[in-house]
């Protein structure tokens, strides 16, 4: 069972994950669906040759995924989320991704984390690195203790 | 859609995309009492509804971008995003729009940075930043 989320407990420079995630065809049509996204890259063929994952999927989430293997972060929320694309991925690969809590703050009695990760493909190629600042949740710290 | 970028300048606008919100998980299943993603909580904190995850509307302005550098959105693009106000509900109708906000000659090409947001169309920007990718090999 996760671990409750505490700013408190969190520490700066503890490691989360690795998480895997395998691209099917499905999560991809699945993805093209939801978002209305039915671009032929994703779906048919690219420059590469077979299609290749929509350069967004899965890249919001992975902040989440990594707090949400270790801890019960379902009270969270995304208010900065910053992507780099190194390389396409394939359809057909699985993904994993790795990253650190990399800071850790208290804005106007709100707590956040900051998330950085790094996505690799099968032969561990990079294909994209990640940064996201999340909100623990709507919760404000007490006023005495911001 | 790929733009022809030879002809940008700084300060002119991208072709933008209109889109109606939609997060699958808001519409089929239900959230813990404290989850943002709850009607009755998020209204408790101010908000008209349950909150569309961050997730979901980055890659709505994704698909803007890969609209605007094609393939080379792929290798060479970063975006950066925030998400501010009263965020976004299943269903909002929004426009996904940006403008050029620099030409950065450098030793891969000449990076075009755009300012993006995303608009709802019945008032509010709820998404703000900043995009940018090589569209062109060095000289």
């Amino acid at each position: 069972m996760a671990e409750v989320l505490s700013y408190d407990a969190l520490v700066v420079g503890e490691a989360l994950g690795p998480v895997q995630t395998r691209i099917t065809e499905k999560a991809v049509r699945a993805y093209c669906d939801d978002w209305d996204d039915p671009n032929p890259c994703y779906l048919e063929t690219s420059p590469l040759g077979g299609p290749v994952a929509p350069p967004a999927f899965m890249a919001g989430l992975t902040g989440f995924r990594l707090l949400g293997a270790k801890y019960d972060a379902r009270a969270t929320i995304g208010v900065k989320t910053e992507h780099e694309n190194l390389a396409p991925i394939p359809v057909g690969q699985t993904m994993t991704t790795s990253g650190v809590v990399a800071d850790k703050y208290v804005k106007r009695g709100l707590e956040y984390v900051v998330i950085t990760s790094t996505s690799t493909d099968e032969a561990g190629k990079a294909f994209r690195r990640s940064t996201d600042h999340i909100l623990l949740s709507l919760k404000r710290r007490p006023a005495d203790d911001r | 859609m790929t733009v022809d970028l030879a002809g940008l300048r700084v300060g002119d606008a991208i072709p933008g995309t209109r889109k109606t919100i939609y997060q699958r998980a808001l519409a089929e299943s239900q959230f813990s009492k404290d989850s943002i993603h709850n009607d009755d909580y998020t209204r408790t904190k101010g908000y008209p509804g349950a909150l569309v995850s961050a997730y979901v509307l980055a890659g709505y302005m994704s698909e803007l971008m890969v609209n605007l550098f094609g393939w080379s959105w792929f290798s060479t693009g970063r975006i950066g995003l925030t998400f501010i106000g009263k965020g976004v509900q299943q269903g909002d109708p929004v426009i996904c729009g940006g403008r050029v906000k620099a030409l950065e000659d450098g030793p891969d090409g000449r990076r075009v940075v755009v300012e993006i947001w995303m608009d709802k169309e019945d008032g509010g920007r709820p998404v703000i930043g900043e995009a940018s990718a090589i569209w062109a090999p060095p000289a």
